[in-house]
């Protein structure tokens, strides 16, 4: 019963969230300069006739909701038009774009969790000590740096000076990929890291003060069943809640990152989209990624309900 | 160490009020004969490929790179704090319309929002810095709200509205100075985040006319030129870099500092 | 037989904690190890475990049946833990892991070799079999999480994972301080209970003497890192061979009998580190000697079995004679005035929960009136209504003719009326004020005739003008209570609500503030509405008592007759709950 009012609620609350994206989203179109016909009609000429068929075809004159009703509905199912400034349909677009972002971001996530975990358990341990004065020193300041100074300094120090990596491009053949996408990868996992890092420290730390662990040690519990079944478990949480607000900084670092690096993902088609006023890309870029947002969201809700029996039951909010 | 992160923030802040009056060149002088060229005895942080001098660009984009997110801390701290303490003391209807609101805001991808909205309807620094306020303020209503609502039930605050004082006696004088660590903390996350991002903004080529003397659309303009003179556009990054941390782990001491001694 | 062996056994963190201490625990015997808080008697026992917090390090010797355990490998420890010698903490509500149910600690606890080789039905039946052992009948509650379970429920869910791997020791520290008194009551008998039937050895760690004095065969009193005294626990009852044992009984209030004054002990534990070459207690002694000072006492054999740390003999105390129960002093006089506070059929409901279910009690001037009851009671929610923190949902509050439930008429009287002193001392005062500042902001609420100044106020609760620059921080526990109670006096109000006011403090403190309360109330004639747990305190500090039991008043009467003759089977209860005092 908990567990349905609690789906219930979050579901809701994703609706609202994408709806509101929708309507700002949608409103891009009237609110843009020159309005939505001159939008829309792009580089094309602009005679009495265009206009008229833009009208018609857009449906400009019938009244707000109906449109945006209509719009929506194309939406929901996948289709949010045509590109103004390539003339292709905008799902097609995207999923040309998709595949560099998807390896961009699922390379820095992989870094931010492989490297954040274990320095921040490290620190944890050695806690007070040098070693985590350093951690927790360097991963401050590592969080300060907004993912394009990262990615100048990267470029500067490891592609131009040392000319280790390439400097621009997404490379061709699987190792190229991977040699062009680490510089970028790197600038996008430094924040994130470290983010990770202060999350670990702090939820070890406060696990090593639980009587909880204390009280499994006192019984004698072999280490594997200490640290799975209790250490690892009650941790679990928390750093999953950051790995939901790290997909948020990962959507809007990869943009910086990709501007920086040159590469052409769903980023700089963002940011070209924006400049060259092509709304229905940017509509369906801000909806996609608001999607992805909730749907990890909604996937991170139900891990808890899976580890927490207090948020199955019903005895804790969420 | 606070006092050397201290020292650091103040100068920029002085650079970013009289910035303008230090530079050596006018900013937007070009050179075409000289175009690229790397730090020499005229220009000491070299020129960009218009031939501009690079550190006369720095220091008058430095009033707008650090003088606007010091606005949006000052303005998002002391509405967040007033408005977080209000809902977390008063409750009621306010508070849970107020935190929906904030659970939406937070929510939504909001860099995102701030760049397309920024981006399509253009229009400036202003816009920005509004719809920045708007994207940092919801975070940190819900840390002072949270904080408020742990701090009203103690047995101090308590004794407070026992002893019949008027509730914005209880928030202001009781709780408020047990908030001050955050509140302060927050202000400096805030103007690190507005700094970083108004940066980010105009690295992007969102929001400005491309020429002018910005730390963002520096980095970006001269991006292409690290062989020729790297300066021009790593420059900015290492100051945008350097008043970031610092700022940070002065916010971060002080934290530390203000929960500690506060009481002593 | 000798179980247990420790033998100058030293703790260091930061400071030195535990400071040489020898202690000893016999097969099917019972120890306790007595202290207040800051005595390191729970860092001994996590001590002996091989279970100290990080940062600290244990010397000295700690054998058990002849295997040293201290700097022993982890791997030996963990072999010895559980199944040799196990662990009970405190707080029920911390020490399972809210992630498993009941069932699955007592599960995982069982003996390794033959949990592995048990089917899955007969670890159910194992872990049915080990919940009747704790006096869990209903198999069922093996499949209940922690959060489902009460305080009561949880330490035995803890008792039984601890007995699990069938230990020969069990140290228990502190296992039913955080229970209230009547499931501390069943705790003990169960741990009694089980002591027996397993012929196991029990180290008892507590601050209650009188738990001690009940549950152990021997008793060892800690101070500030050392032991004092220990002998059988029945002679050190009967004649503490220590200065600071003689005081902690002294500081004992009893349920039996209306002390005429009670008796803290000046000044605070010092750290351990400060007084290795001396007594540890000689600076609060009364009866110090010049060379108590000058080194440290060693712990000397006085009767076969009993020793003592202190170089002379144990003067009487003045007033033990009055513990004897010949002569039960009268608090005061009973109270002229007519009624102060009048309460009609309160009502208060949270969610589904009443809290209050229709409570009706008056308090007349001058009075002092206990109200009684668990957690759970709806004792605080009482209070919360007649302060106006709480909104009731239905009865009347009349306070001097004010009527405190009609909205809006609370107005700027009400605070003049009736003020509170807080239970927690911790966050009692603002801890960003000082403690002048304070005092001044109080005092300004109350009427300008009669105001008292800082100093004044400082005064009336024995604390010198000069800790008026001070910040809560500086102040112990039982000076903030202190200030907490002068700013509830600033504004001169005609009653003062106590919500368990002492209920956070050691016993030497706490019989300097229930002092202090009890005079104050006398001298400005003000009432007190006490709200507490503990029978003794309001045998001490009442006329009247109010027993409250789910929201309900269940009995009512003069203080000594409730306590002396109860009638409602709760009341009863409630009473036979209590520790014998010595």
């Amino acid at each position: 019963m908990a567990v349905l009012t609690l789906v219930a609620r979050r579901l809701a609350a994703a609706l609202v969230l994408l709806g509101a994206l929708s309507v700002i989203t949608y409103g891009l179109l009237v609110a843009s300069p020159g309005g939505p016909e001159q939008v829309l009609l792009g580089t094309r000429p602009s005679t009495p006739e265009t206009r008229a068929a833009i009208r018609a075809e857009y449906h400009l004159d019938d009244p707000f909701p109906l449109r945006y009703a209509r719009w929506l509905g194309d939406a929901v199912h996948g289709d949010f038009g045509v590109s103004i400034y390539s003339r292709e349909p905008v799902a097609d677009v995207i999923a040309d774009r998709l595949p560099v972002t998807a390896g961009l971001a699922g390379y820095a996530l992989l870094i931010t969790f492989a490297v954040g975990v274990p320095v921040g358990l490290v620190a944890a341990m050695g806690r007070g000590g040098l070693l985590d004065q350093g951690i927790t020193l360097g991963s401050l300041v590592l969080l300060a740096v907004p993912p394009f100074a990262m990615s100048i300094l990267l470029l500067y120090g490891f592609a131009v000076t040392l000319g280790w990596f390439p400097v621009f491009g997404a490379g061709e053949t699987f190792a190229e990929r991977v040699t062009h996408l680490t510089l970028p990868a790197l600038a996008l996992a430094a924040a994130q890291g470290a983010m990770v890092v202060r999350q670990m420290r702090a939820a070890a730390l406060d696990l090593a003060g639980q009587d909880f662990l204390t009280f499994a040690r006192a019984r004698g519990l072999p280490r594997a069943r200490v640290w799975i079944g209790y250490a690892l478990r009650n941790a679990a949480l928390p750093v999953l809640t950051v790995g939901g607000l790290l997909l948020a900084a990962n959507l809007t670092g990869a943009l910086f990152v990709e501007q920086a690096f040159g590469l052409h993902g769903l980023g700089a088609l963002l940011i070209a989209a924006v400049s060259q006023k092509d709304i229905p890309v940017v509509q369906a870029l801000v909806l996609f990624s608001g999607a992805i947002v909730v749907v990890v969201n909604l996937l991170i809700d139900l891990a808890y309900l899976v580890v927490d029996p207090r948020v199955r039951h019903g005895a804790v909010a969420l | 160490m606070r006092g050397v992160l201290a020292g650091v923030l103040g100068l920029a802040i002085l650079v970013g009020l009289f910035g303008s009056h230090l530079a050596p060149y006018d900013p937007a002088t070009q050179d075409l004969a000289l175009g690229a060229a790397g730090p020499d005895a005229a220009h000491w942080l070299g020129t960009d490929d218009l031939g501009r001098d690079v550190l006369s660009r720095l220091l008058t984009g430095a009033g707008s790179a650090l003088l606007w997110p010091v606005l949006v801390a000052l303005g998002t701290t002391t509405l967040s704090t007033s408005l977080g303490l209000f809902a977390g003391y008063r409750l009621g209807w306010i508070d849970a319309l107020m935190m929906r609101t904030v659970d939406l805001a937070i929510a939504m991808p909001g860099m995102l929002v701030l760049i397309v909205l920024v981006g399509v309807l253009g229009g400036g620094y202003g816009w920005s810095v509004l719809a920045m306020a708007v994207l940092f303020t919801p975070g940190d209503i819900r840390v002072i709200r949270s904080l408020t609502l742990a701090q009203r039930d103690l047995a101090y605050a308590e004794a407070a509205r026992t002893l019949g004082l008027p509730p914005r006696r209880v928030m202001f004088r009781h709780l408020l100075p047990n908030l001050a660590p955050t509140v302060v903390s927050n202000a400096l996350l805030s103007f690190v985040a507005a700094l970083v991002s108004l940066a980010g903004l105009s690295f992007l080529g969102i929001g400005l006319p491309a020429g002018t003397p910005d730390w963002g659309l520096m980095v970006e303009e001269n991006r292409d030129l690290l062989d020729l003179n790297p300066w021009a556009s790593v420059a900015p990054v290492v100051l945008i870099t350097l008043i970031a941390t610092s700022a940070t782990l002065l916010g971060d001491r002080l934290f530390d500092t203000l929960s500690k001694g506060g009481s002593r | 037989m000798t179980l247990l062996d420790v033998t100058g056994l030293t703790v260091t963190g930061r400071h030195l904690v535990v400071d040489g201490v020898d202690l000893t625990v016999s097969a099917g015997e019972t120890v306790g190890l007595v202290g207040e808080s800051g005595s390191g008697k729970s860092l001994t026992a996590r001590a002996v475990a091989g279970l100290l917090p990080k940062g600290m390090t244990a010397s000295g010797s700690v054998t058990l049946s002849g295997l040293q355990l201290l700097g022993a490998r982890e791997r030996v420890l963990r072999s010895v833990r559980g199944s040799r010698v196990a662990l009970l903490m405190q707080d029920p509500f911390a020490m399972l892991n809210p992630l498993i149910t009941a069932g699955a600690h007592i599960a995982e606890s069982l003996p390794r070799t033959r949990a592995a080789r048990r089917n899955r039905a007969q670890r159910g039946e194992e872990v049915t079999r080990r919940l009747a052992e704790v006096g869990i009948d209903d198999p069922s509650v093996a499949g209940r999480y922690p959060f489902q379970l009460s305080g009561g429920m949880r330490q035995r869910i803890a008792l039984a994972a601890a007995l699990a791997g069938d230990p020969e020791l069990l140290i228990a520290d502190e296992p039913t301080t955080a229970l209230d008194a009547t499931t501390q009551h069943e705790i003990l008998m169960l741990l009694r209970e089980v002591q027996r039937a397993r012929g196991m050895g029990v180290l008892l760690i507590t601050h209650d003497l009188r738990v001690a004095f009940e549950m152990c065969d021997r008793v060892a009193v800690m101070y500030a890192g050392r032991i004092v005294e220990s002998g059988p626990g029945f002679d050190v009852a009967k004649v503490p061979a220590h200065p600071y044992t003689s005081g902690l009984l002294a500081a004992l209030p009893s349920v039996s009998v209306t002390l005429p004054r009670l008796e803290g002990i000046p000044g605070a534990v010092p750290s351990a580190g400060d007084v290795t070459g001396t007594c540890a207690f000689a600076d609060r002694c009364s009866q110090a000697e010049p060379g108590c000072g000058h080194a440290r006492p060693p712990l000397r054999e006085i009767t076969p079995g009993r020793h003592t740390a202190c170089l002379y003999e144990v003067r009487p105390r003045p007033h033990a004679g009055s513990r004897a129960g010949s002569q039960p002093a009268t608090l005061r006089e009973a109270p002229a005035g007519g009624p102060l506070l009048t309460i009609d059929d309160l009502r208060k409901q949270y969610g589904g929960h009443t809290a209050l279910g229709g409570v009706s009690l008056t308090v007349m001037e001058g009075e002092s009136v206990g109200v009684v009851g668990e957690s759970g009671s709806g004792k605080t929610t009482l209070a919360r209504c007649v302060l106006g923190l709480a909104t009731p949902d239905g009865g009347r509050v009349e306070l001097a003719g004010l009527d405190l439930t009609r909205r809006g008429r609370r107005g700027d009287r009400a605070h003049r009326l009736v003020q509170c002193v807080f239970q927690d001392p911790s966050t009692s005062l603002n801890p960003s004020l000082t403690v002048g500042s304070t005092l001044a902001e109080a005092a300004a609420q109350g009427s300008r005739e009669g105001r008292l100044s800082v100093p004044e106020l400082l005064d009336l609760v024995g604390l010198p003008a000069s800790y008026a620059e001070r910040r809560p921080r500086a102040l112990s526990g039982g000076e903030r209570q202190r200030v907490a109670i002068a700013r509830a006096l600033a504004v001169r109000p005609a009653l003062l609500i106590c919500d368990e006011p002492v209920a956070s403090l050691d016993v030497s403190v706490q019989a300097h503030v229930l002092e202090l309360l009890r005079t104050v109330g006398r001298d400005l004639g003000t009432s007190l509405l006490f709200i507490t747990h503990d029978l003794a305190v309001v045998r001490q500090i009442t006329d009247r008592t109010v027993v409250l039991f789910k929201g309900e008043v269940v009995e009512e009467g003069r203080t000594p007759q409730i306590l002396d003759a109860p009638t409602h089977p709760y009341t009863q209860k409630l009473l036979a709950s209590v520790p014998p005092t010595p």
